[in-house]
């Protein structure tokens, strides 16, 4: 029998084994890529032109039909493999509790459980206070689903539904990685039911034996990239910055503030209260090629593009990049402050650094002082030429 | 026409507007809870009792049948304007791209947005660079909407479907209090979309 298609993604995945468990159940073929590298080959141009978001698994069908999400797939494989529709609900009632399990499984569970594991096998970073959030929502859920199965076999009608292959495929990692037996104790309803799913044959054939967990897993160094997400990026090297003597103004506290209250005048008069200049310094900084730009739209858009790529001086510095004039007569126009008394390393080193004029700005002086105020603002009479949009850099 | 049933939860709420807006599409009657309140409602022993996960909305209909997630109350609402009912797939393959947006915009966007902008909020404790990440992955689907929305009017197929409804309301907050003026431009095509639904 013709496969119905190719399932696309790492094979040792608990998203990939929901289609595969499903065309198993059905009777059907699916083929799969156990060549696939996960951080790898959904990160190709190739992929990302079909795929933009980059998870996997990804779904092709033998007649040119491609489709994404785990949970999707499995339940477009149940829709088109034959007449055992059963596993989709036999009535729309039934259809849309097999949704809500699906739904509470991928938006509520698995983020819970992701968050918890990822950190500890190295697949994202440990954030302790998040990683504490995460574990609580993840106690809290599985807390819920024990309630739920107490009295159920199969969790929608009497019998296996999508829902189940959902349920349990996002529950693998739990029960091997962090319930150990005092856990699955507390948990016995739904350990009851995790081990009738897989030890059903369809779940069987794919999963093989489930090894429970004998011991929780520990923050280890980083291993296999579990989740269907970009890895985190890689921690910042150390820059010189860090070595000098602790300012007086805390860099975060001026950030948080000017976000969380008007520029002019609370947040400047608590920058002016603060400011540390042993520890910081203000740049004016200028495009070079304004006689370039043309629409104002364009030029947020090159605005936006510069702040990302200074993304690794975000710890250093702050500013406001603004587009000011009109289409096709308008200039890039901004201040910053840095850590330190220099232009920091990781501003010099990128990209868009040479198309720029960094010069040192006096903020004591009360005309710069005054386009300060208005830069970190975004309108007031002493910018040079008016505001049409821009970026604040933080 | 006898309401389906009833929608719980707080009214004023992205969540809560899903199914209110796929019943008035097709014309059917759906009660509410204008009194309810979040965070107090939802955390008694009666309601936990009923939906452990203490989460809203949830959907009791007139005849004892009870369902929660925003996203599958909305999709059972629309089920039952019959079986060829205008907002879900007319075809396995429309189904599975409705519920691949659905997917999308409920375990991938919704959590970003709420990384996003819960802290900024004080919903959320702020913890920076967990927000940071959170505001990487929301620019990164935001640019994805957007390119996938340069030759489309609706999300699937040629009409209004229940993926639009799920997508536009996950959208609401992010255009209420997080795109200014510059981003609504740098995301065009979403902001043409979005004013469109």
């Amino acid at each position: 029998m013709a496969p119905i298609g190719k399932l696309i993604g790492p094979t040792a995945n608990f998203r990939n084994y929901k289609a595969r468990i499903v065309a198993k159940h059905l009777g059907v073929d699916i083929e799969t890529t156990p060549q696939f590298k996960l951080g790898i080959d959904n990160k190709t141009p190739e992929y990302l032109v079909k795929y933009p978001v980059g998870k996997v698994p990804a779904f092709e069908s033998a007649d040119g039909f491609s489709l994404t999400d785990s949970s999707v797939i499995a339940y477009y494989i149940a829709s088109k493999g034959g007449n055992n529709s059963s596993l989709l609900g036999q009535t729309p009632e039934e259809t849309a509790e097999i949704l809500q399990f699906i739904m509470f499984a991928e938006s509520d569970f698995t983020p819970a459980a992701l968050g918890t594991f990822s950190p500890l096998l190295g697949s994202m970073p440990m954030i302790k206070p998040a990683h504490q959030q995460a574990e609580q929502q993840l106690d809290r859920f599985l807390d819920a689903l024990n309630t739920l199965v107490v009295d159920r076999t199969f969790l929608v009608g009497e019998r296996l539904t999508i829902a189940d292959v959902v349920v349990t495929c996002d529950l693998i990692m739990s029960y091997k990685f962090y319930l150990e037996e005092a856990g699955r104790t507390q948990y016995h309803n739904l350990t009851r039911y995790f081990k009738a799913m897989v030890a059903q044959p369809a779940f069987k054939a794919v999963l093989g034996d489930v090894e429970l967990c004998k011991e929780r897993l520990k923050p280890a160094a980083p291993a296999v990239d579990e989740t269907e997400e970009e890895a985190a990026p890689a921690a910042n090297p150390k820059s010189k910055l860090d070595l000098l003597p602790k300012p007086k103004m805390i860099f975060d506290e001026w950030k948080r503030f000017y976000l969380n209250n008007t520029a002019k005048p609370d947040a400047m008069n608590w920058l002016w209260k603060h400011f540390d200049d042993e520890g910081y310094s203000f740049w004016k900084v200028e495009y070079k090629y304004n006689n370039e730009l043309t629409s104002c739209f364009m030029t947020n858009n090159l605005v936006a593009g510069v702040c990302n790529r200074l993304e690794r001086a975000q710890k250093y510095a702050f500013g406001c990049l603004l587009t000011l004039g009109k289409d096709n007569d308008n200039m890039i126009w901004g201040y910053f402050i840095v850590r330190g008394l220099e232009v920091p390393e990781e501003i010099i080193e990128s990209a868009d650094y040479e198309s720029f004029d960094w010069s040192p700005a006096d903020y004591k002086d009360p005309k710069t002082r005054a386009e300060i105020e208005d830069c970190f603002a975004g309108e007031g009479p002493a910018l040079p030429r008016e505001c049409n949009g821009g970026r604040i850099f933080k | 026409m006898a309401p389906l049933g009833t929608l719980i939860g707080p009214m004023v709420n992205a969540r809560n507007y899903k199914a209110r807006i796929a019943a008035k599409f097709l014309g059917l009657d759906i009660e509410t809870t204008p009194e309810f309140q979040m965070g107090v409602d939802n955390k008694t022993p009666e309601y936990l009792a009923k939906y452990p996960a203490g989460k809203v909305p949830v959907f009791e209909s007139a005849n004892g049948f009870s369902l929660t997630d925003s996203s599958a109350i909305a999709y059972y609402v629309a089920s039952k304007s019959g079986s060829d009912s205008p907002l879900l797939g007319q075809t396995p393959e429309e189904t599975g791209e409705i519920l691949q947006f659905i997917l999308f915009a409920e375990a991938d966007y919704s959590p970003a947005m709420a990384g996003t902008i819960y802290p900024l909020l004080d919903y959320m404790p702020m913890i920076k660079p967990a927000h940071q990440q959170a505001e990487q992955q929301l620019a990164r689907f935001l640019g994805v909407l957007n390119a996938l929305l340069v030759d489309r009017t609706f999300l699937v197929g040629e009409r209004l479907t229940i993926a639009d409804v799920v997508v536009a309301c996950d959208l609401i907050m992010t255009f209420k209090l997080y795109l200014e003026e510059a981003d609504r431009k740098q995301y065009r095509n979403l902001t043409r979309y979005f004013k469109t639904m």
